[in-house]
């Protein structure tokens, strides 16, 4: 007896399965990952989103959850396996896997052990999807980008950390708030590495084109008697003042890897502070990553755009390059 | 230098602003979305967790260059809260693996005993969705606690029960679960009601097709209502509790009442007088949503087994909220 389907439904092109042309690859599912899968899922940049993790309960679940709001939705396919071939030809991998931060841990302290987990994620990426472009966002991510670069064989171009975007966009608010207009509507980069020894280019900040600094000379410095500088710091406080307060982070980085993958997938072409391979850079002689603006499109950082940055801050980047690489070089099996 | 900058005209008022009381997966879920959506201008966290409501907000707000919701508040207290046009109320002991949802009753009456008099104290002309489990009872909970009109109490009910219906059956046919309509009624949980008889693809109505739906069931179908009931424990059983799918669909209910949009969606209402029902119980049926809350409710033709499903599970709910110390 013909089965309500057959009954309903009259075939008429032979649709065999197709190639999917924005899938994203989310590599683990805590917080963070199911953040920046839902923030790609809510702003429809995948045709296919794959997850993965070694938690195979954990993953399914996930999976089950996101897959019950497709209603609500317009990404079609979820997928997750614990196995890497659901992967398979991805255009944007987003590799947030790895030991957490603990509350007072700062993001160097992380590192080995995040090394061991990336020994064993990124080939197995690359093998599936030999085209992509990586985004890294577990931390310490200047170095960790740097290990993905390594392990990976990719290009530079495609091998991305999520870096300073989130800074910036802390900053941008913090800043925005303060004057009373929007974040979007406030300009400002941090620069350099994520985290403790960001750089704030305080030259640069603006509103409608308006330098801060003209109004205020002493803007970010500890001349300062409007104290601005104290926002900068209130920016690199973020992370640890959240965890202490609700135990991780993950809406504003799950936000922040969406706007990344929105210019990637469709080819924008817009300027992000994202850390990028910047040996031969403001005299830096190391391969290491920074956060720098870097124009992303589809290929992955088609440019990096030169900005002028003062005495101090080009010596901050410097050191943080040393500080990186003081630890890259010891890094075994990388 | 703000000065220096900017020549300030006027302040802003708020018009949608909606309060989201407890931030745990459920209400964070609820309010990422929320935000995702742009369907608020002003959205405010409320929960007896302190920090972490600071915490929770705090994260928000350091994405605000990516939305466009221009107020995310921590609130202190209820005063915080005030003037909200929608209050989502999320908080509640959480189901335990394996607890099924009537268990939860008492402990979750005790929470909203301190949750609803303030919200209607700040806000009393908001409109109250419920979403913390059992939903049909803490609904009428909400409803008996607040003294608000009934068209402004609702419950997420089975609105995502349907959601889920409607995405299995999709899997099943291989076609959207949007282009799949069908709704599942009554109450949220174990003893839902899918209304097979209405359930279509354009227009084309299943049952039509396969008499034996029900009964026999060759094809399997009566399977996808045991999942859609067994979906939320084993989701639970997998990752430890669900969170996307009902705030996505919180969301969705959100929007409608918001923009007014008069959409129709199965959820949790006062039912007495309709399908037989004599008690004052709240349970799902399709209803249009827009600003004033319950607009109308759909007299959606029933079978026998259907309504008197619905009377058997009127009758349940009763017997227990008879007994609740409000």
């Amino acid at each position: 007896m013909a089965s309500v389907h057959e009954k309903l439904i009259s075939p008429v092109a032979d649709c065999a399965p197709e190639q999917p042309r924005n899938k994203v690859t989310v590599v683990g599912v805590g917080q963070v990952g199911m953040a920046c899968a839902f923030s790609i899922l809510s702003g429809n940049y995948a045709d296919e989103l794959a997850l993965v993790d070694v938690l195979e309960d954990k993953l399914e679940g996930e999976m089950m959850d996101l897959l019950h709001g497709s209603v609500f939705l317009k990404t079609r396919k979820i997928v997750a396996n614990k196995d890497y071939s659901v992967t398979a030809n991805s255009r944007i991998v987003v590799v947030t896997a790895g030991a957490r931060q603990q509350e007072g841990e700062s993001r160097l302290n992380l590192v080995q052990r995040n090394v061991n987990i990336f020994k064993h994620i990124i080939p197995q990426i690359v093998k599936y999807s030999p085209n992509c472009v990586l985004i890294v966002v577990s931390n310490p991510v200047d170095i960790l980008t740097y290990i993905t670069w390594k392990l990976s064989g990719l290009p530079k171009h495609r091998v991305i950390g999520s870096g300073c975007n989130l800074d910036s966009a802390r900053f941008r608010y913090m800043m925005a708030e303060k004057l009373g207009i929007h974040a979007s509507s406030f300009h400002g980069w941090i620069l350099g590495e994520h985290g403790d020894s960001s750089v704030p280019v305080w030259s640069g900040a603006n509103v409608a084109g308006v330098c801060l600094k003209s109004l205020n000379p002493n803007v970010g410095t500890d001349k300062d008697q409007e104290n601005w500088k104290d926002v900068h710091k209130q920016v690199v406080d973020s992370a640890y003042k959240i965890i202490e307060l609700k135990g991780y982070t993950n809406w504003a980085i799950g936000l922040s890897v969406a706007d990344i993958i929105e210019s990637l997938v469709k080819n924008l072409g817009r300027v992000h502070p994202v850390s990028t391979m910047v040996k031969n850079k403001y005299g830096i002689n190391e391969e290491v990553f920074l956060s720098l603006p870097c124009v992303l499109n589809s290929c992955g950082v088609a440019s990096v755009i030169n900005v002028t940055l003062a005495d101090d801050e080009v010596a901050k980047l410097r050191k943080s390059a040393e500080t990186l690489w003081n630890i890259q070089k010891d890094l075994k099996d990388v | 230098m703000v000065s220096k900058l900017i020549t300030f005209h006027f302040t802003e008022y708020k018009r949608s602003k909606v309060t989201i009381v407890g931030v745990g997966q459920v209400g964070m879920a609820c309010a990422i979305s929320i935000l995702q959506s742009n369907i608020a201008d002003d959205v405010t966290l409320i929960d007896v967790m302190e920090e972490k409501v600071k915490g929770e907000v705090m994260d928000l707000q350091h994405g605000s260059l990516f939305l466009k919701t221009s107020k995310i508040t921590a609130a202190k207290d209820y005063s915080d809260t005030a003037n909200s046009r929608l209050c989502i109320i999320t908080a509640g002991v959480r189901q335990k693996e394996g607890e099924s949802r009537l268990n939860l009753v008492q402990r979750n009456v005790e929470v909203f005993k301190n949750i609803i008099p303030n919200l209607t104290k700040y806000s009393p002309n908001s409109i109250l969705l419920v979403v913390s489990n059992p939903v049909d009872i803490l609904t009428y909970v909400a409803w008996k606690l607040s003294g608000f009109p009934s068209h402004r109490v609702l419950g997420s009910g089975t609105n995502l029960d349907s959601a889920r219906f409607r995405f299995l059956m999709g899997e099943k046919l291989k076609i959207n679960s949007t282009s799949v309509h069908g709704y599942i009624i009554g109450e949220h949980g174990d003893s839902s009601v899918p209304v097979w008889s209405g359930a279509n693809v354009a227009g084309v109505n299943l049952q039509s097709i396969n008499p034996e739906m029900e009964q026999q069931d060759p094809d399997g179908w009566k399977e996808i209502h045991k999942k859609v009931v067994d979906s939320a424990y084993e989701v639970i059983k997998l990752k430890g509790y669900t969170s996307w799918a009902i705030g996505l669909s919180v969301s969705s209910l959100t929007q409608s009442i918001l923009k007014n949009l008069r959409t129709v969606n199965p959820v949790s209402t006062l039912v007495k007088d309709m399908h037989g029902i004599t008690e004052n119980v709240f349970l799902s049926l399709p209803c249009i949503l827009g600003s004033p809350g319950v607009c109308g409710v759909l007299r959606q033709p029933l079978q026998q087994r259907e309504s008197e499903q619905l009377r058997k599970s009127a009758a349940t709910l009763w017997s227990i909220q008879k007994d609740l110390k409000l």
